[in-house]
């Protein structure tokens, strides 16, 4: 056996730690990914999980909810151990500090650089991956994406690590330990083929805002097209200023790349005529009013396509948006998710915001290994 | 006229060493950046202030534009 996918819903950090490492048995892993969440002691759980797998890479974050293969889970632990037959090499490093160090992605690059003696722009993108772990708290997603997309063409994937939306603080596990204002880059070398899917649900409409005032750190739209950000937002809509708010969560924003693949912009409210997002946007940026979808219907096509191109899938991380989750709840869906991956070893978390390219919301952003 | 877009044909085509996965995503960056890649065509009268922002993502790529 070379991947395994397994949870422990034990709400003590060590015997959940204890029952991953019994149902893991037998499986010689050189790197184990694991997502937990934050109502388990974050020390104990990094230094347990570090402990009971010596020889491997272990590396995770906190969750604002779990994934598993066949389940959607809250308050447990879950994690995929993989084989040198499937990784054939990890190299893992932190960027810490990153809320005052504008060097932070650099120095992290440099270390990963050191590890392969290699600079990592040379590296076959074809042959290589990363996997992108930010504080969820942190506000610097954008600038994490954007300097390592800088410095590589390895492509990261991953996702904000959560609190189980308690806002206060999260956190990153690796080599035993514990951080928080920091960005996990973990570089793999996969020995199959590998695919990335992104699947959000919503289809454009033809209403497009163009932000014209911004406050980009702030994440705040105080304009689209030369207005109120909030009186063109609800313009577009076709609903009085005031109902706004009832909207946003249905109708966020696309960054259009082609009519089918919008990188979302999701805004989580109103605030004196300014639109404020879960992530920053640029100034002239043309942004399209989106309609949402079915959650469920739009991540079943789009496995079905992934399996039908990559002829087979061995493994499945999937970093799945909070708001995504929240909605799957909303409609008692979250059973009928979880059975979406029950036949494909899985491992994923609900996130702070995903990463792919560039920081998104409101999607699934997933790494395939194909078998 | 034109000039925009050739740099940012030109950038895409230096970052992505061949690789037409990597051209898409590299365009894809660019749109992150704030740069309306989808929009920009050899008709589209040329911004001083893109054409600088494009420079400035060269360096930032580590490479050199030719023009």
């Amino acid at each position: 056996m070379n991947i395994k996918s397994v949870y422990s819903s034990h709400p003590e950090a060590l015997r959940a730690v204890g029952e991953i490492k019994e149902q893991l048995s037998g499986l010689r892993a050189n790197f184990i990914l694991y997502f937990a969440s934050s109502y388990y002691d974050a020390q104990s759980l990094a230094s347990s999980m570090q402990e009971v797998f010596p020889e491997a890479v272990v590396v995770g974050c906190s969750t604002a909810g779990e994934l598993t293969s066949g389940k959607m889970l809250t308050h447990s632990l879950v994690a995929m151990a993989f084989s040198e037959g499937v990784i054939q090499r990890v190299e893992i490093a932190l960027a810490s500090n990153l809320g005052k160090d504008t060097r932070a992605i650099n120095k992290a690059v440099s270390g990963l650089e050191k590890a392969l003696a290699h600079p990592l722009h040379s590296l076959d993108p074809d042959q290589y991956v990363g996997i992108l772990l930010t504080d969820g708290l942190s506000g610097q997603e954008e600038r994490v994406n954007d300097e390592l997309g800088n410095l590589t063409n390895i492509t990261f994937i991953g996702g904000s690590a959560g609190d189980d939306l308690r806002f206060e603080k999260t956190y990153l596990y690796a080599h035993g330990k514990v951080y928080s204002d920091a960005a996990l880059l973990i570089l793999l070398k996969p020995k199959a083929k590998f695919h990335f899917l992104k699947t959000q649900s919503f289809l454009p409409t033809d209403k497009v805002l163009k932000v014209t005032k911004l406050n980009e750190a702030k994440r705040e739209i105080l304009e689209f097209n030369h207005q109120p950000a909030t009186v063109a937002y609800a313009k577009a809509l076709g609903v009085a200023e005031e109902e706004l708010d009832e909207h946003l969560f249905k109708n966020p924003l696309g960054l259009m790349f082609d009519p089918q693949t919008p990188f979302v912009r999701s805004p989580r409210m109103t605030e004196n005529k300014s639109v404020l997002f879960y992530c920053a946007m640029k100034q002239n940026m043309s942004l399209t009013l989106l309609q949402s979808t079915d959650i469920i219907a739009d991540t079943t096509a789009a496995l079905q396509k992934a399996k039908q191109e990559l002829e087979g899938i061995s493994a499945i991380i999937n970093f799945n948006c909070i708001l995504r989750t929240l909605d799957l709840k909303g409609q008692d869906k979250t059973e009928a998710y979880g059975k979406l991956f029950t036949t494909i070893p899985t491992v994923g978390f609900s996130t702070y915001g995903e990463n792919y390219i560039g920081f998104i919301n409101q999607t699934a952003t997933m790494l395939l290994l194909k078998e | 006229m034109g000039k925009t877009k050739r740099l940012i044909d030109e950038l895409v085509r230096l970052k992505a060493q061949g690789n037409t996965f990597q051209e898409l995503n590299i365009q894809m960056k660019l749109m992150f950046k704030g740069i309306d890649v989808k929009n920009i065509s050899e008709q589209t009268l040329d911004d001083p202030s893109t054409i600088a922002k494009i420079y400035e993502v060269a360096q930032a790529f580590g490479v050199k534009l030719a023009c």
